[in-house]
């Protein structure tokens, strides 16, 4: 059980130190986690990690991006800031060998990560950016302060049915300096009785001239990351690009599905977040992310081998909807005696292979539209419910991201639909960049999720 | 005649009276009636208010909402699964490519086809050239016999909501410009009638969307360049942007408003409830600060 050997930042400092005492090699952003400590990231003090060498190598490349990113630049690489799209544009612009692209909105987890001390929720609150909003007024800040990650060469965002906080928030860069490309990524609705219809990954349909407007769309950042690199984007470029990431995605499809399934946890909940949040832009390197999710592999198959004479850990079994604004939560979520069976980390759509058999923008057309925060709520729920059936959860815990539009509605919804389709308990709950003095309230919460999941267990 | 309801700037009133049926733009009531959509923190109380309402009124034969904000968008959900007769607009965010007139051009179309499905007739050139005449919108009329200019931009209010402008009036004010989105941000552009022979859908598409400036646009600048040169043009001494809590997109405009604006601007927000009360001495101040 893996809970019983996550370890504190200190007793990660003395580990780390054996393994370098019996030869561990590193990768060249390898060290101790806990120099990310003095270099401001003060959260990680109040962390419990995985305790293997794979989990180390993935806390060190998560925490390293803004490094790679000014290397990146130094070597004459363009950088391309894309946002709110979650998982399209960083394929396209990864398959240009001078680009490389990252998303801007990450920085909704530095405010957490810093524990507040890069002052970018203030930068925005002066900037009329209030705690209305979602945390994700953090890359507002960002932007002002120009100290977590390097001035973009390229902005682009997509917008039309994204959520509010975001769209508002990235309005206000024009004003400060920062030019964008919007592209607009429509609702998407139901195909019509007599209209075409096409499949998108990951289950859902959308009517065919929706795939062909978003295509056009597309061609218009292509056009943009084309300009920027200096050279051409063709379709054989784009169609290595989508295999790359496909080869990420299908990894990542594998490590989900043995965590989720396994008899007992072999992946801190913690962990398995930072590993799906690989996918959306491969952490700014594709090809150290597919080495990264395949250790993580390796580790997650050895321990399930070395489970099978063990009995279920007993954990319950729940589907998490939503990503946390603090990464505590999910160390709380553990000790309160939960486990991952599914999640929603609203970017299914970067998760789902893109397909393959079709011209490529074509493909990435579809994997846009299938953006869970694109469709409706009904539909993501529904998603969600088959998710979880195919996982087993008994329950479903809702993280609802404070201030942020679109939770209100489809929070109640979601827990609708799940209490309706699977009679599972539902419980939500709002994580705040800093949940330290909502403890007790979200462990409460989440305690009496278990307890309710528990008691519906068949003796 | 069959009503049809809506609350959007950008759903043409001409479209659904081109196709015989009554347009009726719902100025929500503000104390939001039982619905669909529940009380809720992180609801928009505009949003709820309309759904609720448009839901229960009698004589609604179909609904429209927009995808121009959020809540809007899902608050479309909220209706259908009362299986009213609902249409969700697709309205662009983007206005300045040719694929951005399209996809509006293409929604009036799927829209047509919902009111011909609730009883409309399909419209010809004739119809929507007398339709365009039969509406003539006309902004919302200057209010209040006070002595200070006043210039009102923002969101949309409910009836509840014009109890402010009876306090504005008390205070002395005089609202010598309404560039709400009850207001001017409501009217679309004057119609280009050679596109209306030649392209109606078009000539539509051009003045509710492309030239209509809006909050929700990207980019929006032209929103800040129409409110300061209208503000300017009135004379006003003040302005008092109305925005409604959890509305993120005006919210988040504000300090560039203040900041495109000549005069002094005053930032309400609304909850959905009376507005007097918790309003009373900001207006009393920021009217004896012009004064």
């Amino acid at each position: 059980m893996h809970s019983q050997s996550q370890l504190s930042l200190a007793e990660w400092d003395e580990r780390y130190a054996e393994l370098k005492r019996l030869g561990l090699q590193e990768p060249s952003y390898g060290g101790p986690i806990s120099r990310h400590v003095a270099e401001g990231d003060l959260r990680l003090r109040r962390l419990k990690y995985d305790p293997s060498w794979a989990a180390l190598n993935l806390w060190n490349f998560l925490l390293t991006e803004e490094d790679r990113l000014r290397t990146a630049r130094q070597r004459g690489s363009k950088i391309v800031g894309t946002m709110k799209d979650l998982g399209t544009i960083p394929v396209m612009a990864y398959s240009l060998p001078n680009l490389v692209a990252f998303y801007p909105d990450g920085a909704w987890w530095i405010p957490c990560v810093m524990e507040l001390s890069a002052g970018l929720l203030k930068v925005a609150d002066d900037l009329g950016i209030d705690d209305s909003f979602c945390p994700v007024r953090a890359m507002l800040g960002a932007f002002v302060t120009e100290a977590h990650f390097p001035r973009p060469d390229l902005l682009v965002c997509s917008v039309g049915a994204v959520c509010d906080d975001f769209s508002a928030i990235a309005q206000r860069l024009p004003g400060l300096g920062h030019a964008v490309h919007w592209w607009e990524i429509p609702h998407r609705r139901e195909p019509d009785k007599d209209e075409k219809a096409v499949a998108l990954p990951g289950g859902a349909e959308a009517p065919s001239a929706q795939v062909d407007f978003v295509r056009g769309e597309l061609e218009g950042v292509r056009t943009q990351l084309e300009t920027l690199a200096e050279s051409t984007l063709d379709d054989t470029a784009l169609s290595a690009g989508i295999a790359m990431a496909n080869r990420i995605r299908r990894s990542l499809r594998e490590l989900r599905h043995l965590v989720f399934t396994a008899p007992s946890s072999p992946l801190p909940a913690l962990e398995l977040l930072v590993a799906e949040m690989l996918a959306i832009h491969f952490c700014s390197d594709r090809r150290e992310t597919l080495r990264v999710l395949q250790d993580l592999l390796t580790e997650v198959r050895s321990r399930i081998e070395s489970q099978e004479d063990e009995p279920d850990d007993g954990r319950i079994r729940v589907f998490w909807v939503n990503p946390v604004a603090d990464l505590r939560a999910m160390n709380l979520f553990e000790a309160c005696g939960g486990r991952l069976a599914g999640t929603d980390f609203l970017f299914a759509h970067a998760l789902d292979e893109i397909p393959e058999d079709l011209a490529p923008l074509d493909a990435l057309a579809r994997t846009a539209l299938a953006d869970p925060m694109v469709g409706s709520g009904q539909q993501r729920a529904e998603r969600i419910c088959r998710d979880a059936q195919t996982f087993g959860a008994e329950a479903v815990l809702i993280s609802r991201i404070p201030g942020a539009s679109h939770c209100a509605l489809e929070s109640s919804l979601i827990a609708d639909t799940v209490s309706r389709e699977l009679d599972l308990p539902v419980v939500e709950i709002e994580v705040p960049p800093l949940c330290d003095a909502m403890l007790p309230t979200l462990q409460t919460r989440m305690e009496a999720l278990v307890e309710v999941a528990r008691a519906r267990r068949k003796p | 005649m069959s009503r049809i309801a809506y609350a959007s700037p950008y759903v043409p009133a001409e479209w659904i009276v081109a196709h015989g049926l009554e347009p009726y733009r719902i100025q929500p009531e503000g104390a939001a009636p039982r619905g669909p959509v529940p009380p809720s923190a992180g609801i928009c109380p505009y949003m709820r208010s309309f759904v609720n309402q448009s839901a229960t009124e009698p004589h609604v034969a179909g609904i429209i909402l927009t995808t121009v904000c959020d809540q809007m968008r899902r608050g479309y959900e909220f209706i259908t699964d009362r299986g009213l007769p609902s249409f969700c607009f697709n309205v662009p965010a983007t206005w300045r490519s040719e694929s951005a007139v399209q996809l509006y051009v293409s929604e009036l179309e799927r829209l047509s086809r919902f009111l011909v499905s609730l009883g409309g007739r399909q419209p010809d050139t004739n119809a929507i050239r007398d339709a365009i005449h039969e509406c003539s919108p006309s902004p919302s009329t200057v209010a209040g016999g006070g002595q200070i200019p006043l210039a009102l931009t923002g969101g949309p209010r409910t009836k509840l909501d014009e109890r402010l402008i009876d306090l504005i009036e008390e205070t002395g004010g005089h609202i010598v410009l309404d560039a709400t989105e009850s207001g001017l941000l409501g009217v679309p552009a004057v119609f280009n009638m050679k596109h209306v022979d030649t392209d109606p859908m078009r000539a539509l598409a051009e003045a509710y969307h492309s030239r209509l400036p809006g909050v929700s646009r990207r980019p929006n600048d032209d929103l800040h360049t129409f409110l300061a040169a209208q503000v300017t043009a009135s004379q006003a001494s003040g302005v008092i942007l109305l925005r409604y809590l959890w509305c993120d997109l005006w919210h988040a405009e504000v300090p560039r408003i203040r900041k495109a604006l000549p005069v002094p601007l005053l930032d309400i927000d609304l909850d959905g409830e009376d507005p007097v009360p918790r309003n009373r001495t900001r207006i009393q101040a920021f009217m004896e600060g012009l004064g």
